[in-house]
């Protein structure tokens, strides 16, 4: 595992919140990847922002989504680094960390 | 708890508590002095305030009262022709010229109100109630996606067995709707709803659903003619209806859209009704105003007497007038111009400044996939003025110049509320609009034309991608890269790809 996904996990368990976690992993993308990444909650087919403002080029950002406490989630990342983000790798500790999270919330 | 009737479900609509919170000491937006006050003092407007106010329209700020008071009292042939263009300037300014189609999709016509002019109201016993399954939707869907079509709204009686919980299921059940094409594969990407005012709760599971705009029409906002026009029911609150859009913000849908049913009163008083509806969601909500503006005219109905004999009827001249005032006065909304109107005139009009239309429209339940080839008016809220095919439009449209867009990729970037109305008022969305119609009419050109409609719509594409390549605002800009890259693989059968 790349010094990527071992940050994003030492993230998960050190973030007290919700929004620290979200904070944390936007800013890890930019590091590593120099690249923008937008939270969104999925309903039906419209992609809502949990994170930022929306953006311009959103539309061509790279789509990945993902399941947590029955509800589907999608991240935004752009530029699309490519190869050089595993999304298989991520999205199991993302997951976990928003099922932790979410039901903190319940 | 024993299940409610449908008279105690219908007492139980209407919650004043989420009408007060909107008041303004008490007072709703709709200022009936000041609106007969501004359109008396306005009544013959000199030529050099006319063309001052259309300068402001043309620099996309949506304008005052008194100034659209002016406008609608406008009866100069040359200041009328003016208007008429500017109007059309304004629209491309914003949305560039793309028109945006949809179709209704009518799944309920169960009412508890009684709307002196529709043929759903409760009393008409000649209409033929249907509430359709969620299978029966998903039938309809499937019609519509092999028709072409990628947006709808979805249309609601308000009654129990339709209420929020049952178009949520609907909802659900276009979104799964998914087809093969001839090159590739359709769905339905973006609906929309009709239906009568919620409660924030109500809208909070539409909003789950994924709904995209949510629409109600007040009708008409002289509230005498309103309270005469819907005599019972939860409609007949006035002010339950005028703040729906405020509770659907609230609840976070923020695209809505509003509508004033022209031909119950008189028409200069609606647009002003209009124009004070926007006002205050603009107030009220950061600067979100409405996201669509609709203007249906009174049509026939089975039954509903009104609806033949109004005493307001809107002339087609006056129709196409009223039309230009509202695009000129809030300049960054959409315009919606259905098929309620007859071809000729829908042509005229959506050349004043419209941004969407629907197409292959049937309003009876289950028409799309059970009764394609007529109206029956015991199944119809209305009777339809345009019953074209969708290629016809879409082919009639292209020799307008103007292409059809089934773009619905707002949403599904965050373009929505506030983001997109920054970016409409800066003229930056019809940017996004023009490179998202390409590859949707590309998409929809290869899956779905006849070789007539292809013909010209080939020609129109390509003039289209030479305007992109010649507009200063791509120059250097990563989105141009994009697009091109989109615009081979959408021509490679791949779908649903937008900016």
């Amino acid at each position: 595992m790349t010094s990527f996904y071992k940050r994003l996990e030492r993230t998960s368990c050190e973030s007290p919140d919700f929004d620290t976690f979200i904070r944390t992993v936007t800013r890890l993308f930019s590091e590593e990847y120099s690249c923008t990444a937008l939270f969104c909650e999925i309903f039906g087919k419209r992609w809502s922002y949990l994170t930022g403002t929306g953006n311009l080029p959103a539309g061509a950002a790279r789509r990945e989504t993902f399941k947590a406490v029955s509800r589907q989630f999608g991240i935004l990342i752009f530029p699309d680094p490519g190869d050089r983000f595993q999304w298989e790798s991520a999205k199991p500790v993302l997951i976990h960390s928003f099922t932790l999270f979410l039901d903190q919330q319940k | 708890m024993g299940k409610k009737s449908v008279q105690e479900w219908a007492d139980d609509v209407v919650k004043n508590d989420e009408i007060d919170r909107y008041l303004d000491s008490g007072k709703d937006f709709i200022d009936h002095e000041a609106i007969e006050s501004h359109l008396s003092q306005n009544q013959n407007p000199d030529k050099i305030k006319i063309r001052d106010i259309i300068q402001k329209s043309l620099s996309i700020q949506r304008l005052d009262p008194d100034e659209t008071a002016a406008l609608l009292h406008v009866r100069d042939k040359e200041l009328r022709e003016e208007m008429a263009a500017a109007a059309l300037e304004v629209k491309r300014k914003v949305y560039d010229n793309r028109i945006v189609i949809f179709a209704p999709l009518y799944c309920s016509n169960v009412c508890v109100n009684n709307c002196l002019y529709c043929g759903f109201r409760k009393d008409n016993t000649h209409e033929k109630r249907r509430v359709l399954t969620p299978d029966e939707v998903r039938k309809e869907a499937q019609a519509l996606v092999k028709m072409g079509h990628k947006r709808l709204i979805a249309v609601y009686g308000e009654h129990p067995l339709s209420d929020a919980d049952y178009m949520a299921e609907t909802i659900k059940a276009i979104y799964e709707v998914n087809e093969k094409t001839r090159k590739g594969t359709g769905s339905i990407r973006r609906v929309n709803v009709n239906a009568a005012p919620l409660s924030i709760e109500d809208f909070k599971k539409l909003w789950k659903a994924g709904i995209g705009t949510f629409q109600v029409f007040q009708e008409t906002y002289h509230r005498p003619t309103y309270q005469k026009m819907h005599p019972t029911g939860p409609k007949s609150d006035y002010r339950w209806r005028l703040y729906t859009h405020h509770r659907a913000m609230e609840a976070g849908i923020d695209d809505v859209a509003i509508g004033a049913l022209f031909g119950l009163y008189r028409w200069r008083y609606d647009v002003m009704g209009l124009l004070y509806h926007a006002i205050d969601l603009e107030e009220k909500f950061d600067g979100i105003g409405p996201h669509t503006v609709s203007f249906p005219r009174l049509m026939p109905a089975d039954n509903a007497p009104y609806s033949e004999h109004t005493e307001h009827l809107v002339s087609d001249d006056d129709f196409k007038h009223l039309v230009t005032v509202l695009r000129l006065s809030i300049p960054y909304t959409g315009m919606i111009i259905t098929a309620r109107e007859r071809p000729e005139l829908r042509k005229e009009v959506i050349k004043l400044g419209c941004t969407q239309t629907d197409a292959s429209t049937r309003i009876g339940l289950g028409a799309y996939s059970e009764q394609y080839d007529r109206q029956e008016k015991d199944r119809q809220q209305f009777v339809l003025g345009d019953t074209r095919e969708l290629d016809d439009v879409v082919r009639e449209l292209a020799e307008l110049g103007m292409i059809s867009s089934f773009c619905t990729a707002g949403y599904r970037c965050g373009r929505t509320g506030d983001k997109i109305m920054g970016l409409l008022k800066c003229g930056t969305e019809g940017k996004f609009c023009k490179l998202n119609a390409v590859l949707t009419f590309r998409e929809w050109l290869d899956d779905f034309s006849s070789p007539e409609t292809q013909k010209i719509g080939e020609a129109l594409i390509k003039k289209e991608i030479d305007e992109i390549h010649k507009d200063p605002f791509f120059a250097n800009n990563p989105l141009l890269k994009e697009f091109e890259e989109y615009y081979t693989r959408v021509s490679g059968g791949e779908r649903d790809l937008f900016l």
